[in-house]
């Protein structure tokens, strides 16, 4: 009824960008809420994990900790160092943010409550989430500290080597359901393909973390050595959109993870309810693997990138391609058409397979049970 | 049998099974941990009619933070030859190390088991013998086997003959 | 390699160019006020020389003017972590000085406590080497957990937690109160369960072991003519440890290994520290159970006066060999109270484990060294 009142005094054009301006502006705030209450989460989370309780006292059991931290960032001083580029310095922020919010566009929350409908829509996601890393050199670089410019060199080293195995395990996900549109992978998933593709999504995972300069990647804020890597010298508002961002992006990446691999809003009567219960256990993993394990060393982590990920990830496809032209022989399907359920089902028990295979045949450190031996040994009298 | 990943799954489950057992945290202003009778406190308890001003404390005290200064006239109740006009200890240098509880020959100065007294001027932390006279005598039993001997735990007060080795 | 701190305008060496990266007095992470600059070649370190100096407090001079009691109370503060062991190396010193033996049920007592401490010292030790190798506090805060239980029975016994000063001149200050032993029995049972699950969380982690394994090794012989001693020595595959070699209190009555690591890396300075608390915990079950009746304190003066002489007396702290060495001149302070830190003395192998590794192996590298700040600038 609003829009026929306006009708009256505007062109249909200018309605419907009205409309998809308010649409936008109802978006950026349920997100920007969204990730002040991320950092009351994983605080909460890993506090438990550390067998204390965490923040409870502002509001009824701590909710509101989000919003006290965001008051006080916001209220404090400004400060830019003497000699630091100024413009780059006060823009960088921005360049990190912003692409972090871009990447919503094309989400799609149900089957009929998104955004903008992009053929293209998981290659608009991996294009745009690129972005960040201009942002992270540009913060490093004109800070004019040396803490922080190994924190930039690194961070750029990490988001960029770390983007070539994130692709090619997406790649495996977009063959087998023959589009790149985000509606169309989540209607293809008639088994979901967590099961189907158990490796692309272990390497989609760590891809995604190190993306996010999450643990064990997250040498770059590595408050051990570099005091805090490409924000050190950043306080007050621009750090505050610094460190919102992580946790926006983490909400953002573990949405696609979970319309890729875990069947996004199927089954479609509850489908906003399930896509977020599905989105909260991708974010508890990364809670997760937060609270538990240290940190991996940079050469390392670009080792890990190369050596490790990227053949494995070529291989994933080639072996991808050759299941889905045998399943199509096998079950008559013409190619173009979606595959049926049994088709995913055989592909699914191959595929999980090769994977229990791989990680039994993967070298790691056999020096260990030598050790155990010798750890035995000293249990004399204590039990 | 060992794969790649076994140990991290294994560090995994450990951080699970924490999250869900009870904190071992205690949420300060409500609820506070009891301390052992024989704490080292804040504060100090001081037996005047014990005290006979001999300043062994004094000379014990790694510091020199306690101050005492008295004149000849002798006591009424106890027997002694001195009067007390000074007994200042600092206690914002004090390091409660109880060297001083550990020398008194008469048994008149104890430690306390207060540990909360904050103040906003740094001067105020100076307990003068107005401060001791009035403050509740409640000791640690801290060097003093005569009170450990009969349990005490710090809920009623003493009074002076029953806090010393050898009544007055 | 050169003997001292290479020349930041060095240009003999064209394509090198190299950067002075000053891991400054305040870090989040080296344990204390201390300073270390460092000169990276990208991420490889060529250099690094380590300054120090900012938490002395002038412990040997401020020990010539108090008497030989009130100086106990100086040395809880030497290392703030470990209060009992500084303790017992001064009385040891200050015993022999004057003659004195203490009864027995006292060295028992002695030996409870600093094994205790040792408990007490390791794990937080290594849970802070865990913390710098970015575990985010988690293990640190089980086994911080496990350090509070000892805390809570030091304070059972002497009254405070960090700074004891219990040990005295011919025994110990207090006796232990009757319910120290159960409370005792059930920590080291609980503590074992603790242990078990501290290796689930760390030790096998694919992880820690790329990041620690074969990474910074010392050699035995190199160990040796550093004077390393404590954890790191035994690391290196040396099998020396003054509870054996040269038994002091009861140490020569009581039955216990002493684990030895083989590289001399990183890995087994770790491994080392869990072996001997598990080496602790089988200690302290003989001590509670064969401890004797009897007097814990031998009656002396509260100003004693020693005989003109010298005399030097050492434990095997947590983290080395802790010394005193004590001149008396006859009157109720010490002439001269020296003090071999073991900390101070560890911490000259630091360049030659950096060198030629990254720059996030130094902070690794430090905490496996176990350095205590106030230890090194007493």
């Amino acid at each position: 009824m609003q829009i026929e009142v306006l009708g009256l005094f505007l062109s249909e054009q200018t309605v419907s960008h009205v409309m998809m301006a308010i649409k936008i502006f109802v978006l950026i705030n349920i997100l920007l809420i969204i990730t002040t209450m991320l950092t009351y989460a994983e605080r909460r989370i890993v506090a438990r994990m550390q067998n204390r309780i965490g923040p409870n006292r502002v509001g009824p059991f701590g909710v509101l900790q989000g919003f006290a931290d965001l008051v006080k960032l916001v209220t404090k001083e400004d400060l830019i160092p003497s000699n630091a580029d100024k413009i780059i310095f006060s823009l960088a922020p921005i360049m990190i943010m912003a692409p972090a919010l871009m990447m919503f566009a094309v989400m799609p929350f149900s089957p009929n409550l998104v955004l903008a409908d992009l053929d293209i829509g998981i290659f608009y996601v991996i294009a745009i989430a690129s972005l960040g890393s201009l942002g992270v050199f540009a913060a490093g670089w004109a800070s004019n500290s040396k803490y922080s410019l190994y924190g930039a060199v690194r961070g750029v080293a990490q988001l960029i080597s770390y983007e070539i195995p994130l692709v090619l395990s997406v790649t495996a996900v977009v063959l087998l359901a023959g589009s790149l549109n985000l509606q169309d992978i989540v209607g293809a998933q008639k088994l979901p393909f967590i099961f189907v593709q158990p490796l692309a999504f272990v390497i989609t995972l760590f891809a995604v973390a190190a993306e996010l300069n999450r643990t064990p990647f997250d040498l770059n804020e590595a408050d051990s050595e570099i005091v805090a890597g490409f924000h050190t010298e950043y306080s007050g508002t621009k750090f505050a959109l610094i460190y919102g961002t992580e946790f926006l992006a983490a909400f953002g990446w573990s949405l696609v993870i979970a319309l890729l691999f875990l069947g996004g809003w199927n089954p479609s009567f509850g489908g906003l309810f399930f896509l977020m219960i599905k989105t909260g256990s991708i974010l508890f993993l990364f809670f997760w693997f937060r609270g538990t394990w240290p940190r991996v060393r940079i050469d390392q982590i670009l080792a890990i990138a190369w050596k490790l990920m990227f053949p494995i990830a070529t291989v994933n496809i080639l072996i991808t391609g050759a299941q889905i032209l045998f399943v199509q022989q096998v079950f008559g399907i013409f190619p173009g058409e979606a595959l049926s359920i049994q088709a995913l089902s055989v592909i699914s028990v191959m595929n999980i397979g090769l994977f229990v295979l791989l990680l039994f045949i993967l070298p790691f450190n056999k020096g260990l049970s030598e050790f155990e031996n010798q750890m035995r040994v000293h249990q004399k009298g204590i039990e | 049998m060992r794969f790649f990943g076994y140990g991290a799954l294994q560090g995994l489950m450990v951080t699970l099974k924490y999250m869900f057992r009870k904190p071992f945290t205690t949420q300060y202003p409500e609820e506070r941990i009891t301390t052992s009778p024989r704490f080292r406190g804040n504060n100090f308890v001081w037996y005047e009619e014990r005290c006979t001003g001999c300043s062994t404390c004094a000379k014990a005290c790694p510091l020199g933070i306690i101050r005492i200064v008295t004149h000849p006239e002798s006591h009424p109740q106890v027997g002694s030859d001195y009067q007390i006009d000074v007994f200042d200890i600092d206690t914002g240098r004090c390091m409660f190390c109880a060297l001083c509880v550990e020398a008194c020959p008469y048994d008149a100065l104890h430690m306390g088991g207060d540990f909360e007294k904050s103040e906003y001027e740094r001067e105020n932390l100076v307990i003068s013998v107005d401060q001791l006279r009035e403050s509740p005598k409640k000791p640690q039993t801290q060097f003093r086997p005569q009170l450990e001997a009969i349990d005490y735990s710090g809920e009623d007060e003493l009074d002076e003959h029953e806090a010393g080795r050898w009544s007055l | 390699m050169k003997d001292d701190f290479m020349d930041i305008n060095d240009k003999s060496n064209p394509g090198m160019e190299t950067v002075l990266l000053n891991l400054g007095p305040q870090h989040p992470s080296t344990h204390g006020v201390f300073r270390l600059r460092t000169l990276l070649d990208g991420e490889e370190v060529i250099d690094v020389e380590p300054i120090f100096g900012y938490l002395h407090r002038g412990s040997s001079k401020l020990a010539e003017e108090r008497s030989y009691t009130q100086v106990i109370t100086l040395t809880d503060r030497l290392d703030y972590l470990a209060g009992m062991s500084n303790n017992l190396a001064y009385i040891n010193a200050l015993e022999k000085l004057c003659g004195v033996e203490p009864p027995i049920r006292a060295s028992y007592l002695r030996v409870i406590m600093v094994e205790l401490m040792r408990i007490a010292s390791h794990l937080m030790g290594i849970g802070f080497l865990i913390n710098d190798l970015g575990a985010w506090v988690t293990p640190l805060m089980h086994m911080f957990r496990e350090r509070e239980k000892i805390l809570d029975l030091f304070e059972m016994v002497c009254g405070a937690r960090v700074t004891f000063s219990y040990m005295r001149l011919g025994g110990v200050s207090h006796d232990i109160p009757d319910q120290f032993k159960g409370e005792l029995n059930t920590f080291l049972n609980d503590l074992t369960t603790k242990i078990q699950e501290y290796e689930n969380l760390i030790i096998g982690n694919e992880i820690i072991i790329s990041r620690m394994k074969g990474v910074a090794k010392l050699s035995g012989e190199r160990a040796i003519n550093s004077s390393v001693t404590g954890p790191n020595l035994r690391a290196s595959g040396v099998d020396w440890d003054l509870r054996k070699s040269d038994p002091y209190e009861i140490y020569a009555q009581l039955e216990f290994d002493v684990p030895k690591g083989e590289n001399g890396d990183n890995w087994d300075r770790m491994i080392v520290r869990i072996e001997e608390m598990k080496q602790s915990i089988y200690i302290l079950r003989q001590c509670i159970e064969s401890i004797p009746t009897g007097e814990t304190r031998v009656e002396t003066d509260f100003f004693v006066r020693p005989p003109v002489g010298e005399a030097y007396g050492m434990v095997e702290a947590p983290k080395g060999e802790l010394g005193f060495y004590l001149v008396s001149d006859g009157t109720i302070a010490p002439y001269r109270c020296g003090i071999r830190s073991p900390s101070f003395i560890n911490l000259t192998v630091l360049r030659e484990l950096c060198v030629g590794w990254k720059l996030a192996d130094i902070i690794v590298n430090f905490g496996t060294l176990d350095i205590n700040v106030g230890e090194v600038d007493r």
